[in-house]
């Protein structure tokens, strides 16, 4: 399940971040952030399955690609943020 | 046609370049606009473009600015380092793409360096100017008149020294000379997307060192709550929709030019102009503008003739050349030629020593001596 949210400041951030974990051969889709998560409005965040967050958290700090938070969907449908 | 006209706007385009046009107006919608596959395929070019634009320039993919052409990205610039009434050097090759804002802004604004391909002299001329700590300092890479190449990595030098705000006109630079956003340090650099990026009409890019002030307001697809512009780039820059079909043509034009090599077209523009030289100075009622440090642009006048007449004469014959002041009568007026003008040939990476014989031919029968 592609359960873990990376959200991001804009597409081109996301984007860029998309192309770190496709290096990585960390897989991952590229989604508007969801209402819940938002900061100030519309956003992109990344979705990584919930057995490579660590892998995805690594690569993403190599990159130097800067995401926001990082939130876990509760099998209850809740948003829990998850330390970055 | 012989097009000799690419200081204005390259003509032949590598072919890829329309496809690529095509093929986004067929698959591409706004960037940052949703996540369904049009808008993410908008965002995937857009981002590809501007990866392509920071490998060439030396720059990080957010600080690549899309802008409409060069004018759009200098005004951005501009109007970002300058408020009303700021004292500013340029050199004396300006386009009114630089001296337009800056009239606009009331700006107090000081020409260094009005000899034509005089490097030391221009230098020197910097030297005085920016020692009196401008606010700023816009400067050509290339004049879009004459070709003159001018020393921007010792002006940028001498501004990175002093800590004055350096904007570098890359209009006739990008694509065959090197430019990079880090080692200028330069606050902006501005260049088109259609010239020797061989990328379509309407496609400008601005690189910047760090988030400018916006010159237009609007969507952008972050921060949406808020009514002030993002604080970060490239969306601070970038208020509506991207001209995202420019843009993938933009990305093949690029391409081209990495491919080619931007040493190899600017070795390949100087033969032809080496050439062109050689076989209008056989003409003695010629006059060539040229010296050391000339990229492949070069302009002449005919004696006794109206630029203008000369152009359309060899228009006729189906050869394009640019006739008048080329928007830049800062540059003619430090040439001497502001009340004639001249005719100016501009090469591209398309253009062949054939077309420059039959140019050279043709001026001999139109134009004896």
């Amino acid at each position: 399940m592609y359960d873990y949210f990376f959200t991001f400041r804009s597409v081109t951030a996301a984007t860029g971040a998309s192309r770190a974990l496709e290096r990585a051969g960390v897989p991952s889709v590229t989604v508007r952030t969801p209402k819940d998560l938002r900061h100030k409005g519309c956003g992109y965040s990344i979705r990584v399955r919930n057995d490579l967050l660590t892998e995805a958290k690594r690569a993403l700090q190599l990159a130097g690609t800067g995401y926001q938070k990082i939130y876990r969907r509760t099998d209850a449908g809740t948003w829990q943020e998850v330390p970055a | 046609m012989i097009y000799f006209d690419s200081a204005a706007t390259t003509f032949q385009k590598p072919v890829a370049v329309p496809n690529a046009v095509l093929r986004a107006m067929q698959t591409c919608a706004s960037v940052g606009r949703g996540g369904h596959a049009a808008a993410m395929a908008a965002a995937e070019t857009v981002y590809n473009c501007r990866l392509m634009a920071s490998d060439l320039f030396d720059a990080e993919p957010e600080q690549v600015v899309f802008t409409m052409n060069a004018t759009h990205a200098l005004n951005a610039a501009i109007f970002s380092v300058l408020s009303p009434g700021a004292r500013v050097v340029v050199s004396g090759f300006e386009h009114n793409a630089v001296t337009r804002p800056l009239h606009a802004l009331h700006a107090d604004v000081r020409t260094a360096g009005e000899k034509l391909f005089d490097e030391e002299d221009t230098l020197r001329a910097f030297a005085r100017a920016i020692a009196e700590q401008p606010d700023a300092v816009v400067c050509t890479h290339v004049s879009n008149v004459f070709g003159y190449i001018l020393p921007v990595e010792k002006i940028a030098a001498m501004c990175r020294e002093r800590k004055i705000p350096f904007i570098l006109d890359a209009s006739q630079s990008a694509g065959t000379l090197p430019i990079s956003l880090r080692q200028t340090g330069a606050s902006f650099i501005a260049m088109p997307g259609h010239k020797g990026l061989y990328g379509p009409q309407g496609t400008g890019i601005l690189l910047c060192a760090d988030a400018g002030r916006p010159l237009m307001y609007g969507g952008t697809g972050s921060n949406s709550e808020d009514q002030a512009m993002p604080a970060f780039l490239p969306d601070r820059m970038e208020a509506g929709t991207h001209n995202v079909c420019g843009i993938a043509g933009l990305i093949e034009g690029m391409r081209f030019v990495r491919k080619q090599t931007a040493e190899a077209i600017f070795r390949h523009e100087r033969e032809l102009l080496a050439y062109a030289k050689r076989e209008l100075s056989e003409q003695k009622n010629v006059r060539l503008f040229t010296g050391e440090g000339q990229a492949g642009v070069l302009s002449f006048r005919v004696e006794g003739e109206d630029c203008e007449e000369v152009a359309q004469a060899l228009a006729q014959e189906g050869i394009a050349v640019r006739a008048g002041l080329h928007c830049a009568p800062l540059a003619h007026g430090s040439a001497g030629t502001a009340d004639t003008g001249t005719v100016r040939l501009s090469f591209s990476a398309f253009n062949t020593p054939h077309e420059v014989r039959r140019f050279a031919l043709l001026c001999k029968k139109l134009f004896p001596a």
